[in-house]
């Protein structure tokens, strides 16, 4: 257990170093921070001078260099559109923004898909099947933002049950986190239903059956628990998932999150912003992975001798 | 029978007097004197900077935020759009053009008790501006307008309510530089000297009619009433003032009728359908922005002959292709009249805009030449067949392919369908125009910049700005868009420059206007004006110019609606 954690740490690293080439090359392609950051008024004199200030004249690979050996003590500079305030400050100021939501939108798909997906499953074929299958449908088919609207219309403007936008209090939670969640609802659903599916098939259920077990024992101990597997591995994904798409959840909802500063920075490209949240991102990403992982491995012994 | 009709006439005026009375009691309750919320929420895009220190990297666009609480030395009249006092209580040239004596306003303090407005601060914000190595300023001056701004070079004081300002070469604009319009909005030295330059950003002292409380960084900015009458502009009439940054459109529509916002920027569109729900249009007093198609490639200017080299601050590239159609007058005429303005403008910006006739002119400003107006149908007016007889002329019988950008603009969303409309609009007359989609910083501006922007037109919404930063910035290479370099404007700018008499620049002014009008620069289209939409429950009026920072600003002007039925 002990190598195979170690491997998975090294791969992980592996993987963020690769991130950290990736973000810093796409960042460059994507223009010239000068020209967003500077009117078009400037001259090229003042051009040059930022540009100096900025360390932007050096190569490209010092430049990489320099970032990356801050980036490793968490120093990925001053912003440049937020002057003043550190890339780093910036990000770990909006995260815990992020995570409440995320975190909240997990808690609503967990709580409703699971036992829908369940139940699904258990009574496959009939009306509740049905009815969750269309739930299902519909939760991946609409596009977050859109339904984040049509809530918000619903009820902060003909109802005026809940405020339209920002953060603070429930209240302001509700509709980002339902809009956010709304998708892996759908999708856990229908995983925990095909999962359950196969697992009520096996001999095993059977067996337990035969030996008297209640039928409540027998679908939410060991159904479940042999089922969890699929939706589980999911779970890293989706927390990738949750973080990348609050960037327009966040937008539509003004959530002072990472996904609303992402988005401000990359308008202004802000490189040291883009690469603080990029590599937060994808650590955040990894690191759930890795968890995952180890899960996995406790949940299904085979695997960690493979 | 006297006194019955004694009674009679003693009972009617009884009852007169008693319905007098109910009236105006009535009428009294209707008034209430505060404003109905005590903080008002105006639902804005975005900060565009959110930082206040304006000599990094600002703009004029920045400088919404520093409105309530800092002011500048000349305001311009919402009214009528003209230069007036304000920490400037007069200003006056010597006739060398070159020498400002500028006498400021006495009893103006600042915020949080940082003394006075003095001449001190005039020196500290000049330097803060213009000044390399600055003591104490940790990042380098890259505002906008950084040129004209610094044009002055020294700033002397002469007593503590009085300063001259000594400029570098006649300073005709320095009115504009350092007017709201442009940046440079006077701190406090006193707070620099005390908290250093990141007391700017804790809590800046203003002199304005609002104090700063608070910044939630990206989301809003907080202000408050001041503690004391402003000295121009007395009591304001809101306790509090809060600034909203929302991006998304849908949002801001929404915060405006879930009551959340009093005040919003939303897409002409969405103004109509909240206008049909009774909320209220209010636009600025004068025009904002012009809204117009750039030629791609007009480098007209002959390479520098002494070096052989193209230089950046000339009108001398030598980088003209003059297989490229446009670099044809006659083709230029014949785009121009191949283009329907009034379909644009009723369709596109229903009718709320004015036809503009020379890129950077403007009524109110000098060099304006009130012919133009009577020349333009003629020379530009719409007429396929003239477009079409033009074009052979010019040798393109059959028209020609080209290409035009599509880019989103923040503060424009017309530009885009205006693009397409005027795809419709040439190809009636054989210009068949190819569409192509790029994104304005990473891929038009380094073109544009590099003067490789042969064959593609772009629509482009240029500020309102004084008429010879708008020369500089577009015509004579000083800045990134080189929409229309020659010789001979360049020439004529240099000549702007040298030039103190007001007469005579304005007559230069106007010939250099005459010369870009004649020689079709570009597609003129419209002077926009900018648009908001208000509750009028809350709000009664706003008069703001439009050519103040950021397009917005005299936020203390946003009245109250004090009765108690909407302020229509």
């Amino acid at each position: 257990m002990q190598r195979y954690i170690i491997i998975r740490l090294l791969q992980s690293l592996l993987a963020l170093w690769v991130m950290s080439l990736i973000v810093f090359g796409l960042a460059r392609v994507t223009g010239d921070p000068i020209d967003a950051l500077l009117p078009i008024e400037a001259t090229l004199e003042e051009r040059e001078t930022i540009r100096r200030n900025w360390g932007l004249d050096k190569p490209l690979h010092t430049q990489y260099l320099v970032f990356l050996s801050k980036a490793v003590r968490g120093d990925f500079g001053n912003s440049w559109k937020w002057q003043g305030h550190t890339a780093m400050g910036l990000v770990l100021a909006r995260l815990p923004a992020t995570l409440e939501l995320a975190g909240v939108a997990i808690a609503i798909s967990i709580v409703l898909a699971l036992p829908l997906g369940v139940l699904a499953a258990v009574k496959k074929d009939t009306l509740f099947d049905s009815v969750g299958k269309m739930v299902a449908l519909l939760g991946q088919s609409l596009p977050a933002f859109w339904l984040g609207i049509i809530l918000m219309w619903i009820f902060a403007v003909m109802l005026g049950w809940l405020p339209t936008s920002g953060r603070g209090g429930i209240s302001r939670l509700i509709l980002p986190a339902v809009s956010l969640g709304w998708f892996q609802v759908a999708v856990i659903m229908r995983l925990v239903r095909s999962a359950m599916l196969d697992v009520l098939d096996s001999e095993f259920v059977k067996l337990t059956r035969v030996k008297g077990l209640s039928e409540w024992k027998v679908i939410w101990k060991h159904c479940l628990r042999n089922a969890a597997i699929v939706p589980l591995t999911y779970f890293a994904i989706n927390a990738g998932v949750l973080m990348t798409g609050s960037v327009v959840i966040e937008n539509v909802f003004v959530w002072p999150g990472t996904g609303r500063l992402a988005l401000e920075a990359i308008q202004a490209r802000d490189f040291q912003v883009v690469q603080a949240i990029v590599i937060i991102f994808a650590t955040v990403f990894l690191f759930a992975n890795l968890i995952v992982d180890i899960l996995y491995a406790y949940l299904d012994p085979r695997i960690r001798y493979q | 029978m006297r006194q019955a009709r004694l009674r009679q006439s003693a009972g009617l005026f009884m009852v007169l007097m008693l319905l007098s009375l109910a009236f105006l009691g009535g009428d009294a309750q209707a008034q209430t004197r505060e404003a109905k919320v005590d903080r008002l929420v105006i639902g804005l895009i975005n900060p565009f900077r959110d930082y206040f220190r304006a000599w990094i990297s600002g703009t004029p666009d920045h400088n919404i935020q520093h409105d309530p609480i800092l002011e500048w030395l000349i305001e311009i009249d919402p009214d009528t759009g003209q230069y007036v006092p304000w920490l400037a209580k007069s200003w006056e040239m010597t006739p060398d053009g070159r020498l400002w004596r500028v006498k400021l306003q006495e009893g103006v303090n600042y915020h949080q008790d940082y003394g006075e407005f003095t001449a001190k601060d005039v020196v500290h914000n000049h330097a803060l501006w213009c000044e390399a190595n600055y003591p104490g300023r940790a990042d380098p001056p890259s505002s906008a307008y950084r040129t004209g701004i610094c044009t002055v070079e020294r700033v002397e004081v002469i007593n503590d309510y009085e300063v001259l300002m000594h400029c570098k070469e006649p300073c005709l604009d320095f009115e504009f530089y350092y007017s709201e319009a442009a940046n440079v909005m006077m701190f406090s030295k006193a707070q620099w000297d005390k908290e250093g330059e990141m007391g700017y950003e804790r809590k800046p002292a203003g002199t304005g009619p609002y104090e700063f409380k608070e910044r939630k960084l990206g989301q809003s900015v907080l202000y408050e009433r001041a503690p004391t009458p402003h000295w121009k502009h007395g009591v304001v009439d809101w306790k509090e003032l809060m600034m909203t940054w929302t991006i998304e459109e849908s949002t801001r529509y929404a915060q405006l009728l879930a009551g959340e916002t009093h005040l919003t920027e939303v897409n002409k569109d969405l103004v109509d359908q909240l206008v049909s729900r009774g909320y209220k249009l209010v636009r600025s007093r004068g025009t904002a922005q012009q809204i117009q198609i750039v030629f791609g490639g007009l480098y007209f200017g002959t390479e520098d002959p002494q070096t052989g080299r193209y230089t950046e601050h000339g009108g001398i590239t030598g980088k003209l292709d003059p297989s490229e159609p446009w670099t044809k007058k006659k083709v230029r005429q014949a785009m121009n009249k191949a283009i329907n303005r009034e379909e644009l403008l009723e369709v596109l910006y229903k009718n709320r805009a004015d036809y503009m006739y020379v890129h950077g002119y403007y009524p109110d400003l000098p060099g304006w030449d009130p012919t133009w107006e009577q020349r333009f149908p003629e020379m530009y007016g719409y007429d396929p067949q003239a477009a079409q007889r033009l074009l052979r002329e010019a040798g393109y019988p059959n028209g020609f392919k080209a290409k035009a950008w599509l880019f989103p603009f923040a503060g424009a969303p017309e530009l885009i369908p205006l693009v397409e409309a005027v795809q419709i609009q040439l190809l009636d007359v054989g210009i068949e125009l190819r569409l192509e989609e790029a994104d304005l910083v990473s891929t038009i501006a380094p073109i544009w910049r590099a003067r490789k922007a042969h064959g593609y037109l772009a629509a482009v919404p240029p500020s309102k700005k004084a008429v010879e930063a708008q020369i500089a910035v577009f015509n004579a290479g000083k800045a990134g868009i080189h929409q229309f370099e020659t010789d001979e404007i360049y020439r004529m700018w240099e000549e702007l420059k040298q030039l103190a008499d007001p007469t005579e620049r304005d007559v230069l002014l106007r010939k250099i206007g005459n010369y870009k009008f004649e020689n079709f620069e570009i597609i003129p289209l419209f002077n926009v004006f900018i648009e908001v939409v208000v509750d009028p429950n809350i709000v009664d009026d706003w008069a703001f110019p439009g050519w103040d920072g950021g397009d917005i600003g005299h936020t203390w002007r946003i009245t109250a609606c004090k009765q108690e039925e909407p302020c229509r």
